[in-house]
This record gives structure tokens, C-alpha cells and sequence, in this order.
């Protein structure tokens, strides 16, 4: 499968303009982690390519033709995990699953079974969804995503409300899935995207502000990333983003990213989360 | 689709709101019967099709609120959540809307049908009558045409915003308890009520059950309306939302 995103530009009726002239292409294995922070664009990026949306300009192709025209083919391969979305309370996580077995022209029952084992979701599966705390929700969100072994698979800040434990268990599903799959993950967190994903997009006010591996991404913040000892009530200085603020015995251990460090900043060995604060800073 | 079908007309039989609809339907039905067609109506027998097809046109108003009540479950909140998931699935909006629109037929059959039953009940405890096959065609004539009209209307008024779902119930409200008399009475009760004054009285003391052809060509327009306004929108269900 081959996903072609040739100069999108989204703009809502509202006159917001969502995305700017987006060009990805995106080919199966590939795991492709999407950050960026609130109202960057990531979820409308979602929507376009589940043909949720119409885009303003610009083209979608599916295996070189019109998504429009692959709609059914699209979503027949398709599995997606929007960042936020209703379950029917009523139902109980089998039933439900069943529910989107059928709507999805998946019949082998095996499937609900093996889907439920995955998301550790067995023992609740007679349980009905308005009695399941809020990871189990997304649990069960997760689990309507795999139905059907999809080629395509979207998640939109999967692990939100999951702990940590099982943060690091669907994580490695995921990647386990991408051997011979396309997945895009959206998230906030960057540690997620560090773990499973061979390529990053970092996407800030509609515009793709990088497109590479994780190791290119920390590539570029290198020299860019320092750390100083701060007193308390001393500003940050000009110019520079601050990263964390660590209390030690010493005073607070500031780490920053700056286009360039002042003078007193120790230049530190940059994570990838520093890697895509620097690009945030650089590209607003 | 039989699978989808099941599961939607599960979630909506086990809903609080269609139990308590049926109580209510079955409720004013009764209270109709008792105080309205316990009497006849046009000078006929309580048992008449005439008195028969006024009690059906009574009752339908309710009936149909009960229908828009869970139809406008449909354009809340809480299902376009669901929507979400249900969007990204190869069997089309079309389809799946299609697929409610039998779930609410199947819904508004269930409370004919108690309609029906409690009819026959009272019929048969009180005048010991039991001849309900000539109740049956004029039945479909009455409840067809209001149910495609309100589902069709009711769908087509969800899409652009839940509440005006609510304004045509109190439309229905109104239209059901202060309609007119004429051809284009939508439920029916006050033409059964005022038509038959107008014909001779056959041997059996009653006139003879039949309709004038303007009323007929008004039903079928309300029905074609309504399969018109239900086609109208799976076609704009086809086109893409293009906001957020």
C-alpha cells in the first residue's frame, strides 16, 4: 500500500486554515509517528486520510489513484483510532466488537476473541461498556482499530489514559503490526514515537516542519541543547525554550534549546524530545 | 447488514425511552378508546372501520412522537461520537442510515402492532366483537403515509441540527390535536370522523367504509414525500462534512 499527499491545503468554512500545501508519502512497512502540539494540524492530517474530509487543494492518492475513487478499498484496509470517540454504552465490549466486526465485513468471530486477547480485554468482555473506566475505553478503541488484520492502521493519540505498563504494551503491538503495515501515530508524546517509529513528521501551524528518521531529527538539534544551574527568581534567557527545570542541592538544573546557546549554557546531548522542542522553537 | 440491523434495533428495544414511549402509546390508547370511540364515531359502532380508523388517527400523533424521540437519538451528541468510528468503515453512511430507517420501522411497527392488540382487547371485552380483517388495509392506509412523511421530514431536519427534530414533534403536537378536517389531514382522525356524515346510510345502519379519491392521491403524495425526503438525504449523506 502506498499513500501519496500531493500539496494539501485544508481550510474549514470557518476560514481556520488547517494545513498548508502538505506533501507526505507514506509506503507499507513504514511507522510513522506524527508530532506537533495542540491545533497543529495533526487530527485534521487524520481525517483527510480516512476521506473524513474534502481537502481545499490539493490531492490524496491510493496506490496512484484518487482516494475518493478507493473509498470502500480504503476503508475495507483500514483501522482507526480517532483522539476522541463514543462507544454504545448499552452493548457490552463483545457485542460492540461484534457490532464493528460486522460493519467492517469481517466474519470469522476468531477475530473479536484474538482482538480482545491482544488489548487485554478477555476477562471484560460480557462487561457492559458503560461499566469500563476510562483505559478500558480506550482499550476497547484500540481493539476496534485491529479488527480485521488492516493495512492501514491511524491512531490518534492511542495511549492517552492508558498507564504506564500498558503504554509499553500496545506500543510494541504496534510495532510488531508495522512489519508489513502503514501506521501513523499521532501523539504528544514523544517518548512513544522514540520507542516504535522509523520516521517522524513534526507538523506546527499546518506546515510540515520535518520529515525524516528520529536519529535525523536529534541530527539537527545537535549544539542547539544546554543545560545551566539557575537561582530561583533569575529569568530564562532571551531567545530560548526551556525544556525542564530540575531542583538539585546546587540550585535548578535548567535545560533549554536555543538557535543559539548563550555563552554560560553547557551544550548538553540533545533527547529527541529536545530535538522536537528545538524544531517547534525554530519553526515558530 | 442483518447483524448491524440486530444490534441497533437491540440498542434502541432495550432503551429506556422506547419502553417508556410504548407504556405512554399504550396508555393514551386506552384513555382514546375509553372516552372517544367507546361511543362510535359518525353515528357508526364503536367496532366500524370508520370508529376503527378515527382511533387509529387519534393515537397516530403519539405514535409519531414516539418515532421522532428516537429518531432524534440519532442526531445527538453521544451517536456522532460513535459516528467517528462507524464513518471509517466500509459499509457506506448510506447504508448504515438505510439500516436505521428499518430499525425505526421496525420500532414503530412494534407500537402498531401494541396499538392493534390493545384495540382488539377492548373490542372484544367490551362488545365481544372479533371481526378485525377489515381493519387491516385501511390500518396501512392511515399509518404508512405518517410514518415515511415523519421519518423522511424527521431525517432530513436531523441532519442540520438535533433540535429541530424536537420543533417538529411540537409541529406533530399541534397538527395532531388541532388538525384540520379536510383531504390533507395528515393523521386521519378528523376526516374519519367527518367524512362519513357525508355519505348515505346503507342497510347495516351505517354508511359503507370507503374514502373519496382526493384523500387517497393526499396520502400517497404524503408518502412520496416522504420516500423523497428520506432519498434526498442518503444522497447528501454521500457528501464529504467539511468541518471538523
Amino acid at each position: 500500500m502506498k499513500i501519496d499527499v500531493n500539496h494539501i491545503t485544508m481550510i474549514y468554512p470557518s476560514g481556520k486554515k488547517a494545513l498548508q500545501d502538505i506533501s507526505i508519502s507514506v509506503e507499507s512497512p513504514g511507522f510513522v509517528g506524527i508530532l506537533g502540539p495542540n491545533g497543529a494540524g495533526k487530527t485534521t492530517l487524520m481525517k483527510l486520510l480516512i476521506a473524513g474530509l474534502i481537502p481545499t487543494k490539493g490531492e490524496i492518492l491510493l496506490d496512484g489513484k484518487p482516494q475518493l475513487s478507493q473509498e470502500k478499498k480504503l476503508k475495507s484496509q483500514l483501522g482507526y483510532l480517532p483522539q476522541s470517540f463514543g462507544l454504545y454504552d448499552e452493548l457490552t465490549v463483545w457485542q460492540f466488537l461484534d457490532y464493528m466486526a460486522a460493519l467492517k465485513n469481517v466474519k470469522d468471530r476468531k477475530v473479536i476473541d484474538n482482538v480482545l486477547e491482544r488489548t487485554n480485554m478477555t476477562t471484560k468482555k460480557k462487561v457492559r461498556i458503560r461499566n469500563l473506566s476510562g483505559g478500558q475505553r480506550q482499550r476497547v478503541g484500540i481493539a476496534q482499530a485491529l479488527l480485521g488484520d488492516p493495512q492501514l492502521i491511524i491512531l490518534d493519540e492511542p495511549t492517552v489514559g492508558l498507564d504506564p505498563e500498558e503504554r509499553v504494551k500496545f506500543r510494541n503491538i504496534f510495532s510488531e503490526m508495522a512489519q508489513n503495515k502503514i501506521i501513523l501515530l499521532s501523539t504528544h508524546i514523544v517518548e512513544d514515537v522514540q520507542a516504535v517509529c522509523n520516521r517522524v513528521l513534526v507538523i506546527h501551524d499546518g506546515l510540515i516542519l520535518f520529515d525524516g528518521s528520529p536519529a535525523e531529527l536529534i541530527s539537527q538539534s545537535e549544539n542547539h541543547v544546554g543545560v545551566y544551574l539557575s537561582k530561583l527568581g533569575d529569568s530564562v534567557p532571551a531567545d530560548c525554550q526551556v525544556v525542564s527545570k530540575i531542583n538539585t542541592a546546587d540550585g535548578i538544573r535548567c535545560r533549554i534549546v536555543a538557535e543559539r546557546l548563550p555563552g554560560f549554557v553547557q551544550v548538553a546531548e540533545p533527547t529527541l524530545e529536545d530535538a522536537y522542542l528545538y524544531c517547534i522553537h525554530k519553526g515558530a | 447488514m442483518s447483524k448491524i440491523f440486530y444490534y441497533e434495533l437491540k440498542r434502541m428495544l432495550l432503551s429506556k425511552l422506547f419502553i417508556g414511549m410504548l407504556i405512554v402509546n399504550g396508555v393514551f390508547a386506552w384513555y382514546v378508546l375509553k372516552t372517544d370511540i367507546i361511543a362510535g364515531i359518525a353515528y357508526t359502532a364503536p367496532f366500524s372501520v370508520w370508529s376503527y380508523c378515527a382511533y387509529l388517527g387519534k393515537v397516530m400523533p403519539i405514535a409519531i412522537i414516539a418515532v421522532l424521540l428516537l429518531l432524534s437519538g440519532y442526531y445527538g451528541k453521544k451517536q456522532k461520537q460513535v459516528e467517528i468510528l462507524t464513518m471509517a468503515v466500509p459499509v457506506t453512511q448510506t447504508e448504515q442510515m438505510m439500516i436505521r430507517t428499518a430499525v425505526m420501522g421496525s420500532c414503530f411497527a412494534i407500537i402498531c402492532i401494541m396499538l392493534a392488540i390493545i384495540a382488539m382487547i377492548f373490542y372484544i371485552r367490551f362488545f365481544g366483537f372479533g371481526g378485525f380483517g377489515s381493519f387491516i388495509l385501511p390500518a396501512f392506509f392511515i399509518i404508512l403515509p405518517c410514518f415515511v412523511f415523519s421519518v423522511g421530514i424527521g431525517q432530513l431536519f436531523g441532519r442540520f441540527h438535533q433540535s429541530l427534530i424536537y420543533f417538529l414533534m411540537l409541529i406533530v403536537f399541534v397538527a395532531g390535536f388541532y388538525g384540520v378536517q379536510n383531504t390533507f389531514d395528515f393523521f386521519c382522525a378528523g376526516y374519519f370522523s367527518a367524512y362519513p356524515l357525508t355519505l348515505p346510510v346503507s342497510n347495516n345502519g351505517e354508511p359503507e367504509f370507503a374514502i373519496d379519491i382526493k384523500f387517497g392521491v393526499s396520502r400517497l403524495i404524503y408518502l412520496a414525500s416522504g420516500f423523497i425526503c428520506i432519498t434526498f438525504n442518503a444522497m447528501l449523506l454521500k457528501h464529504k462534512p467539511s468541518k471538523a
